[in-house]
């Protein structure tokens, strides 16, 4: 421990004023114990400098880039039943991630899933039953499947009936069948039209007719 | 002695304020002529005159009160396939006051025609004046209504009386009977000062005139279901194609609709020209229109037929729209093209068929 404290960090940094820097220097000039302190740190500060220029390996790289890309269909999640026990938890794969060695397991490998396929670790080795990898989580799984297929399945018989009505009701109401032929009365019409303009009601010939007539 | 001091200062502001006063009078007497050149410039409606309006509105009575008989002519111009074609008639009509007006329809002085009695005690009102009431205030909305004049019509002296547009040209002219307040003669004119219909007597005689002894078919009124606004609301949340304007600044002056066939008669006029349009629920029998001009409208096909009036028929989301039209050529096409043309569409096919169906499975109905 120096007996500095914090003022042997500030020398290193040379953050100490004038005044104070004489006195630490005075300081490590009697004392062995915080000179060597002193030139601990300065060492270790020199190194955290050297590491400033230093690139990433391409490893590093590949399994940063790794993560970004698209994974797997997200797993199922399941729906407790009631009188079905709680279903367990899973493990998050930073909590059981495996120590990383060099080339293990292939570069684009994403460790949380890796942990869960190989079975030493996540759900099965959480369970620690010793039935094995994969005995915890299928049940689970068929459980989860079971109920999305039902939903899926009544979602798509809703959807079929709703288009089948749909299309019935389009194919019957292309049919104009049950619309009235309308043939407008026009001499009843021309009638109507001059007693409410103050005009003579011509009814001499249906306009029809007129035209038809007509050369 | 301050008073003398201050008085050149007082003096000084007081000038100020007077050359303040003056250019702001200055400015408002140019800005006044600035606006009075533009008003010249764009048409305003001059006010009508209210005696030239007081002969149209006795018009209506005259011919209720009055005994007469004679012979009037309509003729109309028309345009049909780019040649302006006239069409006219001959109408003897004798009225007696308190009984009703005879009216015989002939094409030729030869042809015998086919008329028609209107009592007075009917509700029409028009008294073949060419106009109601109702588009008498249309008229003095839309027009300037001035009296142009004196003339004369088969011999008797008349006032004449103009409806002249926001420009100050000539849209219709009435000559009225000095001595009994007549409609004589009236004509509708278009922009250009063309004709598009006159209506006149060729000879009348004032007094009671002969009895009839032809059998005639009666018209009592229009049809008397009149539909109110409340309605006309529920025709149009129904489907109903009622618009309160149609174009050449015609509005919905009357709607009625027939005791039988559920027929729907809208009226429309600016004062001058009168619209009705015919709408009921159904598809067209076409096969009676084979030899109307068929004019196609956005994919749907018009039957028109210009003669005496203007006619169109076609039918559209299913329904029927029958125009008849004393109108101008181009008023009576722009009112016809801004009615449906439409078929039914995806949207209304499908809740018609929606419709239906149900009506099929609801066991009440």
């Amino acid at each position: 421990m120096s007996h500095l404290g914090d003022r042997l960090t500030a020398l290193v940094d040379g953050e100490l004023g004038h005044d104070e820097r004489d006195r630490v220097l005075a300081h490590l000039a009697a004392c062995d114990q915080c000179r060597a302190e002193a030139d601990a740190q300065r060492r270790f500060k020199q190194r955290l400098r050297s590491l400033g220029d230093a690139a990433p390996s391409p490893e590093l790289l590949t399994r940063l880039y790794a993560m970004g890309e698209p994974g797997g269909p997200i797993p199922p999640r399941a729906r407790p039943m009631p009188g079905a026990a709680k279903p367990p938890v899973v493990a998050r794969p930073s909590a059981h991630r495996p120590a990383r060695t060099s080339g293990a397991g292939g570069a684009g490998a994403r460790p949380a899933r890796r942990g869960l396929k190989s079975g030493g670790v996540g759900v099965g080795h959480r369970a620690g039953h010793g039935a094995g990898p994969g005995h915890d989580v299928a049940p689970d799984r068929k459980a989860g499947r079971r109920l999305p297929r039902m939903r899926y399945l009544a979602v798509g018989a809703a959807a079929l009936a709703v288009f089948g009505v749909g299309a019935a009701g389009f194919v019957v109401g292309g049919d104009r069948g049950q619309l009235p032929r309308v043939a407008p009365a026009l001499d009843q019409f021309a009638v109507e039209h001059a007693l409410t303009t103050g005009d003579v009601p011509v009814t001499d010939r249906d306009p029809a007719e007129e035209a038809t007539t007509r050369p | 002695m301050k008073t003398q001091h201050l008085a050149p200062y007082v003096g000084h502001r007081y000038r100020h304020g007077a050359w303040l006063a003056g250019g702001l009078a200055t400015a408002l007497v140019l800005l006044l002529s600035v606006t009075t050149s533009d008003a010249g410039a764009a048409p305003v409606l001059r006010r009508s005159d209210a005696e030239a309006l007081r002969l149209l509105r006795n018009a209506g009575g005259a011919v209720l009160a009055t005994p007469y008989e004679g012979t009037q002519f309509i003729s109309t111009w028309s345009d049909v396939e780019g040649d302006t074609r006239a069409t006219t008639s001959l109408i003897r009509v004798t009225h007696t006051p308190g009984q009703g007006t005879y009216i015989e329809v002939r094409r030729t002085t030869a042809d015998p025609g086919r008329g028609t009695y209107e009592p007075d005690s009917g509700k029409a009102r028009g008294g073949l004046t060419g106009f109601t009431l109702k588009m008498l205030d249309l008229m003095a909305r839309n027009y300037a209504v001035v009296r142009a004049g004196e003339d004369s019509v088969c011999g008797r002296p008349a006032h004449v009386v103009e409806a002249r547009r926001p420009d100050g040209s000539p849209a219709g002219r009435f000559w009225i009977d000095h001595a009994t307040g007549l409609m004589l003669h009236r004509e509708l004119l278009d922009g250009q000062g063309r004709a598009i219909s006159i209506t006149g007597f060729y000879d009348i005689r004032i007094g009671q005139p002969k009895p009839q002894v032809h059998e005639v078919q009666t018209v009592a009124a229009p049809w008397g279901h009149e539909l109110a606004s409340a309605d006309l609301g529920f025709l149009r949340s129904d489907g109903w194609t009622v618009p309160e304007s149609l174009p050449g600044h015609l509005q919905l002056y009357d709607a009625r609709q027939a005791d039988r066939g559920g027929v729907v008669h809208l009226g429309y006029s600016d004062g001058l020209s009168a619209v009705s349009v015919f709408v009921q629920r159904g598809a067209l029998d076409s096969h009676r229109f084979s030899r109307w001009r068929k004019i196609d409208t956005r994919g749907r096909t018009v039957y028109e037929h210009n003669a005496l009036q203007r006619w169109a028929v076609w039918d559209s989301d299913d329904y029927v729209y029958t125009v008849l039209a004393d109108a101008p050529q181009g008023t009576a096409d722009a009112v016809i093209a801004a009615l449906p043309h439409g078929g039914t569409g995806f949207w209304g096919r499908l809740g018609r068929g929606l419709k239906r169906l149900g009506s099929w499975l609801n066991p009440f109905e």
